[in-house]
């Protein structure tokens, strides 16, 4: 055996040996053991969450359980001094009027945009108006909330989402007037960036589909701006 | 002796997740799929917890989609929604409230405290929460779908691939489109309704103003005339 075959060798075995012995630390300087505890542990915490939202659940549908008897509990047990207690229970309850409740806020909500609108706080008459549109969808301001939104994007000259608003406005409420009017002011945006045949387009699809006397004429008015 | 322990303590882990798992499906990190029956499944998105109890799958929490070829029912405390034969929708589980998002066929709901069963028709989403003092779930009024939205949670959840998507997608476009115009036709019907009801609360108001004001007018006068004939 010459000397690099030896030296190639014992190398070899070295290496072997070096691996061999981290190896045998590894399994038994008992963080193995550990990570196996702590992945345990990990997955019963993970249990325990998962039956406490369980648990919750189970609580909270006996409880609106519960809530569709009161009515008829306070009927026939909720008076006097014997009926304290289910006027208190039936006190915990949602009230009837939640629902005039948020048309109140919704009112209020659109009423300070409006007023950040015409102080040109354009940025807070925007998140006013997203806060209706988003909590409040079902008020009879959302469609006047959407045409706002929309002249405050186009204010601020925040063009790009000005046109986003305006086409959620067109799938969202077709028929509405002030739609007729938001199209007439996607006309506009078309117009000063130089796309004058679609702006053309959509002021010709305003006269065609509004039969509303101020958005036509508001539409041939734009058209004829467009021709001068 | 510590693979004989680990290897018992990996065979208790799985049965445990097994027992579990019959009953909770919980799709923590990644989406699942519920193969209720043959033609039905759910399809759970990230966080959302669905229990079965005998026949009905509860929604706890999340957003699950339903895809159903057969009759199927699910719950949460605020209602009973119920597929008769086929239909897709999304249901999406918050604390307080559930929203039903109807993609395709007849979707039923009854509201707790209830008997009368809703339809909510296709390209329509309903909102349902807590039971009022009136002893039902408070309903919002139906609205229809947006549509950027919709289609972007629903290209998430939809279990087959992208040609099979844009097929359903046009067929729900034209569902989505009739919703569309009728919540448009019901929306301004309602805000008719809520400005005339606004209106006939301000000639109230109006009446009662210039009511308070003829009797003052009336008591000022009285107080002149007092006031003369003392003098």
């Amino acid at each position: 055996m010459n000397l690099s075959h030896f030296t190639s060798l014992t190398l070899i075995l070295t290496i072997c040996w070096m691996q061999l012995y981290a190896a045998v630390r590894e399994i038994h300087n008992g963080v193995g053991e550990y990570q196996v505890r702590l992945e345990k542990a990990r997955e019963e915490i993970k249990r325990t969450k998962l039956q406490l939202r369980l648990e919750q659940e189970h609580f909270f549908e006996f409880r609106q359980h519960v809530a569709t008897l009161m009515p008829e509990v306070l009927q026939r047990k909720g008076q006097g001094e014997k009926g304290y207690p289910y006027r208190s229970l039936a006190s915990t309850v949602t009230k009837i009027d939640a629902t005039e409740i948020r048309m109140t806020i919704a009112k209020t909500l659109f009423e300070k945009g409006k007023d950040y609108y015409r102080k040109g706080e354009f940025a807070r008459a925007q998140r006013a108006f997203k806060q209706l549109i988003d909590r409040f969808g079902f008020s009879p301001h959302v469609v006047e909330s959407y045409f706002l939104l929309a002249e405050s994007h186009f204010r601020a000259n925040e063009l790009e989402d000005s046109v986003a608003v305006i086409e959620e406005m067109i799938e969202l409420f077709p028929g509405h007037e002030l739609t007729g009017f938001a199209m007439i002011r996607l006309g506009r945006i078309y117009q000063m960036r130089n796309r004058a045949e679609e702006a053309v387009e959509i002021f010709r699809t305003v006269l065609r589909t509004f039969p509303q006397r101020d958005v036509a004429s508001q539409a041939r008015a734009s058209m004829r701006g467009m021709d001068l | 002796m510590k693979p004989l322990r680990l290897l018992i303590l990996l065979s208790a882990f799985c049965l445990d997740v097994q027992v579990h798992a019959d009953r909770v499906h919980y799709s923590e990190n990644k989406r699942e799929t519920i193969q209720v029956s043959e033609g039905t499944r759910l399809i759970l998105d990230r966080g959302a917890i669905v229990e079965r109890r005998e026949d009905v799958l509860h929604v706890v929490q999340g957003l699950v989609y339903l895809d159903a070829n057969d009759a199927v029912t699910l719950q949460t405390p605020f209602n009973l929604m119920t597929c008769e034969s086929s239909c897709r929708a999304l249901i999406e589980r918050k604390r307080g409230e559930v929203e039903i998002k109807n993609l395709h066929g007849r979707v039923l709901i009854r509201r707790t405290g209830e008997d009368r069963t809703l339809a909510l028709p296709a390209g329509m989403r309903l909102k349902i929460s807590r039971v009022n003092s009136k002893g039902v779930a408070e309903l919002e009024f139906p609205q229809s779908l947006p549509w950027a939205d919709t289609v972007r949670t629903w290209a998430r959840l939809f279990p087959g691939d992208v040609k099979e998507f844009r097929s359903t997608l046009i067929e729900f476009r034209k569902d989505w489109l009739e919703a569309v115009e009728a919540a448009t036709l019901l929306h301004q019907d309602y805000a008719g309704r809520a400005l005339a009801s606004f209106e006939a609360e301000r000639k109230k108001a109006r009446e009662r103003r210039e009511a308070r004001l003829k009797e003052e007018a009336e008591l000022r006068r009285l107080f002149r005339q007092k006031n003369y004939l003392e003098q």
